[in-house]
């Protein structure tokens, strides 16, 4: 590959990784979730520099370079898309497992809080205590 | 005595929810009550307690799944024997109740459909509600080896093995026929039961007809992908305390 587009990869792939590290440095983003971005820059990085792996893979796919690229591209979107989803998912299960419990608690508090055993003063309870 | 809990899933049913909780507690005076309100921004939660309800406020809106699972929850953590879902828009009448119990205590199964079309009761569903109901009523009897005739009926008792399970497993919106194919595949026992079911009180339905292709898409994949997943059996703990007669 011409060393102009190796430079220009690799540059491009390592303002990529900072950025990544940077929001991780910020606590914008879990490190767990940046693993797959460091991956991509992984990837990027041994297309850029190891000259024979671009040949081996077009060889391999029987696409062109740019198509290779582009096949390559779509994968990682598509992987990073379903990686987000199963997140979501997730995530959405606890935030419903909350909601529900939040839900149940507050009743049972409020129930609690209507006997009247509840209803004696603080006093009363404090004095109980000692 | 069976420990009977009403659950009640509730989204801005103020209008109409008050006489509805009234003629359960004239019709099954030893049942407890819960609404799960599931993120009305109306008075349904002031009307369900002036009422006499156990009221579980959700703060956001959930789905009627969402809200029906934080019922079966609470009923599964309080040990109920049986729970019964009802909708609060006034269209299952509580004199019913007692059918889906009665059905329960004879036939020992763990999960009570109340149908509107075992018999011919008058009911007539919209044409995009009616196809769909058709549609997976035929799909359900297919997987489950058995007739169903009102799998998207949301009137149903369900007694402690299947409270247990439907605490854990049921899908978020459009639940009814999900949790049929997810019991089912688990090895729970299901009955209908004809019912009489009557126009909602107030309000208008949230399944519009495009709703409901979105509707038939989702379950009908859910469905599928259901049947094929991994059975879980009954919780061995839970199956010799959850029939009817194991409590007789």
């Amino acid at each position: 590959m011409n060393p102009r587009a190796v430079l220009f990869i690799a540059v491009l792939g390592l303002l990529f990784a900072a950025f990544a590290i940077e929001l991780v440095r910020r606590r914008l983003v879990r490190p767990e979730y940046v693993l797959v971005w460091g991956v991509m820059a992984f990837g990027t990085g041994v297309l850029a520099f190891l000259a024979g792996c671009a040949p081996w893979l077009m060889t391999l796919s029987g696409l062109s370079y740019q198509s290779l690229v582009t096949l390559l591209g779509f994968l990682f979107t598509s992987g990073m898309v379903l990686t987000l989803t199963v997140i979501a998912n997730r995530q959405g299960k606890r935030v419903i497992r909350l909601t529900q419990e939040n839900a149940l608690l507050r009743m049972e508090i409020e129930r609690l809080r209507s006997t009247p055993a509840a209803q004696s003063s603080p006093a009363e309870d404090k004095g109980g205590d000692a | 005595m069976l420990k009977l809990l009403v659950i009640l899933p509730a989204y801005n049913e103020g209008q109409c929810i008050r006489p509805v909780l009234a003629e359960i507690v004239r019709q099954q005076p030893h049942a407890d009550l819960l609404v799960v309100n599931d993120g009305s921004i109306d008075d349904t939660v002031t009307a369900a307690l002036q009422a006499g309800a156990l009221v579980a406020d959700l703060p956001h809106n959930l789905g009627i799944g969402g809200a029906m699972q934080t019922g079966f929850r609470y009923a599964k953590a309080h040990g109920y024997d049986v729970a019964v879902q009802v909708d609060a828009d006034g269209q299952h009448p509580a004199d019913q109740i007692q059918l889906l119990l009665n059905e329960m205590e004879r036939s020992g199964v763990d999960l009570v459909i109340g149908s509107r079309f075992v018999e011919a009761t008058g009911y007539r569903a919209s044409l995009t509600r009616g196809v769909g109901i058709r549609f997976f009523a035929r799909l359900l009897s297919a997987l489950c080896h058995q007739r169903l005739t009102d799998t998207t009926s949301g009137f149903r008792a369900a007694n402690r093995a299947a409270i247990a399970h439907l605490a854990d497993n049921y899908a978020c919106d459009y639940p009814e026929v999900e949790s049929l194919i997810s019991l089912h595949r688990a090895g729970y026992r299901i009955c209908e039961v004809p019912v009489r079911m009557l126009p909602r009180q107030a309000g208008t339905s949230s399944i519009s007809p495009l709703r409901s292709v979105y509707y038939m898409m989702k379950v009908a994949f859910a469905v599928l992908v259901g049947a094929l997943s991994d059975a879980r059996p009954p919780l061995a703990e839970d199956r010799p305390s959850t029939t009817p007669e194991a409590e007789a």
